[in-house]
């Protein structure tokens, strides 16, 4: 299911998937960087369900990953959704 | 890929027939079942892309039996009300298994009740009123639905549960016809109404069937037509657009979850693409989505010539947005006479009007002042200024028997050509009552015309708009509905959800409302607080609108655009009601003195 081969490795770890979604909330939100915080409940951000799914599926475009999109409401902040999806891409076969 | 297809031709009376004269889509399918069983119906593509399940439309018809016989079974030792159909709640996650739900209600004589199924973790809470209101007597669903419900214990403690999954095809061969006919409940349609007061569209077999030959007719469907679609199966566009009348005219669906689609746009269009697909649509803000998120290479690589009738409807109409679209994706072969601006709602099962097939959009530009006065004044596009002007989209005309009438809202006399009113419809299209709510049926279904003595009764719409050299053009709202992503909120639940935040604005005066940011509508809330309480500190004050941010979204599945919070008081009518129209006017013009406002702060961190 997943091609890694073609994304550059750097892009794939867990800190690199966090300053994505960090960039891209901010970039949503029209806020600072600095401002989005990382162990907040995308709730609090005031992101509906289309706003969400339509995230992980830029993200999943990104990392060239099938990305189910249950996994904003598992893991519902930008810490745990990136170790989540990582953690997914290690174990994805290459 | 089509062999099936091509082979299989129906002997064209028998299903012109069946489509023209049943009085029951159990008629219809029986024929459908008979004239074309080996044909492929529907086709599941999992993330929007990748086959993963498809039947024929014997198979359907063959798992549809099998899983009625299951519902018999589940009805068989309750307690029986031989004056009133047993009814069924459908809650599966999109995918096939939502279709042979359907079917096997309809092939029960069960009233199928398809509600939205929860995609997260959720209480539930939201069911347990449809379930009072309808008095279902079955929940059909699937394991993912109930696993998501952390009260299914309860739920199924108060219902008997048919799980869509445990389905053995040799029950189809005891099934027996149930002894219903046109005036049989074919489903309730519960719209997304206030949530206090769940609005059940009762339609039978015969209304089902007469807004199929309408959508035909419409959309100038025939035996070619392929549709695609990614629109939520529960709700009526993807039921009854894109479900039910590719069934209703023999031909095959190619869908997929509405997830797939807002996670991979692209994937919709590939799919046109791929599978030749002929109709296809959404609301208005599919269009700016694919626009959004697609690159020049992917609209490139697309070819759309295939696709005729490019729907748009649900959601007020941009121009711009149509214009867009055009032009992103005239590279991929897009006819800009295949966008087909179309109007409907649950009320009238579905499709009320429609653009001329192959015609394109109709457009009309009007002034502005004027238009705000409820008067239409044309504008030359010469002498075009988009300051003092609006450019509207039409949603051109009725089909059959449709008669679209414009109506002033208060005192219910017909308005001429050109005057801004309310829409109100009389068709054999139009849904026979609300579920159990005979006061709310009557001020709806059977609204009458000062000065007419034919007896005709009219649909009020709640939707304002006018009729121009014989076109339906829609401006607006009467009631203050706020809709986002095709689906409608009510302003006094949105209301409700933000008093019950906190203790120390559960006095505080708010008001919710809608206004266009990038031609879409967003949600602003505007609060007065209590004079008579100490005012809150600044980091309360944030606590609480965290909350409020939170609450309005996972109640209500829709993103908060500005909260306002201010010393002046909201207006109200002499009977108390909150003046919605006015507070987002004052809004607009920035006249509430501002104690907070979430779009100035930017987030507030919790």
């Amino acid at each position: 299911m997943a091609n890694t081969s073609t994304v550059p490795a750097v892009l794939s770890t867990e800190p690199a998937i966090k300053e994505w979604l960090v960039a891209h909330l901010a970039d949503h939100l029209k806020i600072h960087p600095k401002q989005v915080v990382t162990d907040l409940d995308f709730d609090n951000f005031g992101l509906d369900s289309r706003d969400l799914v339509g995230m992980i599926g830029q993200l999943g475009e990104q990392l060239q990953l099938e990305i189910d999109d249950s996994m904003v409401y598992d893991y519902p902040t930008i810490d745990q959704l990136s170790e989540a999806i990582a953690n997914q891409m290690d174990d994805a076969p290459l | 890929m089509y062999h099936n297809n091509r082979l299989q031709v129906p002997t064209p009376d028998a299903l012109a027939e069946a489509q023209a004269n049943s009085e029951t889509w159990l008629q219809l399918a029986e024929v459908i079942g008979r004239e074309l069983p080996d044909k492929r119906f529907l086709v599941w593509l999992e993330n929007g892309r990748d086959v993963s399940c498809q039947f024929t439309f014997a198979q359907l018809q063959q798992r549809a039996r099998a899983l009625a016989v299951a519902l018999d079974s589940a009805l068989a030792p309750l307690p029986r009300n031989a004056n009133q159909q047993p009814a069924a709640i459908i809650m599966t996650q999109p995918g096939p298994g939502f279709a042979v739900a359907f079917f096997a209600c309809l092939y029960a004589g069960v009233a199928a009740i398809p509600i939205s199924p929860p995609r997260k973790p959720e209480s539930g809470a939201r069911i347990v009123p449809l379930l009072q209101d309808s008095n279902a007597q079955l929940l059909i669903a699937d394991q993912r639905s109930l696993a998501n419900l952390t009260n299914s214990r309860e739920l199924a403690g108060s219902l008997p549960v048919v799980a869509v999954e445990q389905l053995d095809l040799a029950w189809a061969a005891s099934w027996t016809p149930p002894a219903i006919d046109g005036n049989s409940i074919a489903f309730v349609q519960y719209t997304s109404g206030s949530t206090g007061t769940p609005k059940g569209v009762v339609v039978d077999h015969t209304t089902l069937l007469s807004n199929q030959r309408v959508i035909a007719a419409a959309m100038a469907h025939d035996a070619h037509t392929v549709f695609v679609s990614w629109l939520p199966m529960f709700h009526d566009m993807g039921l009854i657009g894109c479900l039910l009348q590719p069934f209703f005219l023999g031909v095959p669906c190619i869908t997929m979850a509405p997830h797939a689609f807002v996670a991979h746009p692209i994937r919709w269009l590939q799919a046109i693409a791929k599978y030749r697909g002929t109709t296809s649509g959404g609301p208005n803000f599919a269009y700016d989505l694919c626009v959004a998120r697609t690159t020049p290479a992917q609209r490139e690589a697309l070819d759309l010539r295939s696709w005729r009738v490019a729907f748009n409807g649900a959601e007020p109409i941009r121009w711009q947005t149509l214009a867009r679209f055009e032009r992103a994706f005239a590279v991929a072969g897009f006819a800009s006479s295949a966008a087909y601006p179309c109007y409907g709602m649950a009320e009238a099962t579905l499709l009320i009007a429609g653009t001329q097939v192959q015609q394109g959009p109709a457009m009309l530009r009007v002034d502005r002042e004027q238009l705000n006065g409820d008067r239409i004044v044309v504008v030359a596009e010469d002498a075009a200024d988009d300051l003092n002007s609006s450019v509207l989209v039409s949603c051109g005309i009725g089909y059959r028997d449709c008669d679209i009438r414009i109506v002033h809202p208060q005192c219910c006399e017909l308005l001429a050509e050109d005057q801004v009113g309310e829409i109100w419809v009389n068709s054999s299209s139009v849904a026979r009552a609300y579920l159990n709510q005979p006061q709310l049926t009557r001020a709806t279904f059977h609204a009458t015309v000062v000065g007419d003595d034919s007896g005709k009764r009219f649909l009020r719409t709640g939707d304002l708009g006018f009729i121009h050299q014989g076109q339906l053009f829609v401006t607006g709202r009467w009631k203050d509905l706020i809709i986002t992503g095709g689906r409608n909120h009510y302003p006094q639940d949105i209301e409700f959800t933000v008093s019950r935040a906190g203790k120390a604005v559960s006095s505080w005066q708010v008001a919710a409302f809608a206004v266009e940011v990038d031609a879409e509508e967003r949600l602003v809330v505007v609060m007065s607080c209590d004079p008579t309480v100490t005012p809150l500190e600044p980091d309360a004050l944030a606590a609480i609108v965290v909350q409020i941010k939170r609450s309005v979204t996972r109640e209500h599945g829709i993103s908060l655009h500005d909260l306002v919070v201010t010393k002046s008081r909201l207006p109200f009518t002499s009977s108390g009601k909150i003046q919605r129209k006015k507070c987002q006017q004052r809004y607009l013009q920035g006249d509430f003195e501002v104690i907070f406002a979430l779009l100035n702060d930017g987030v507030v961190n919790g």
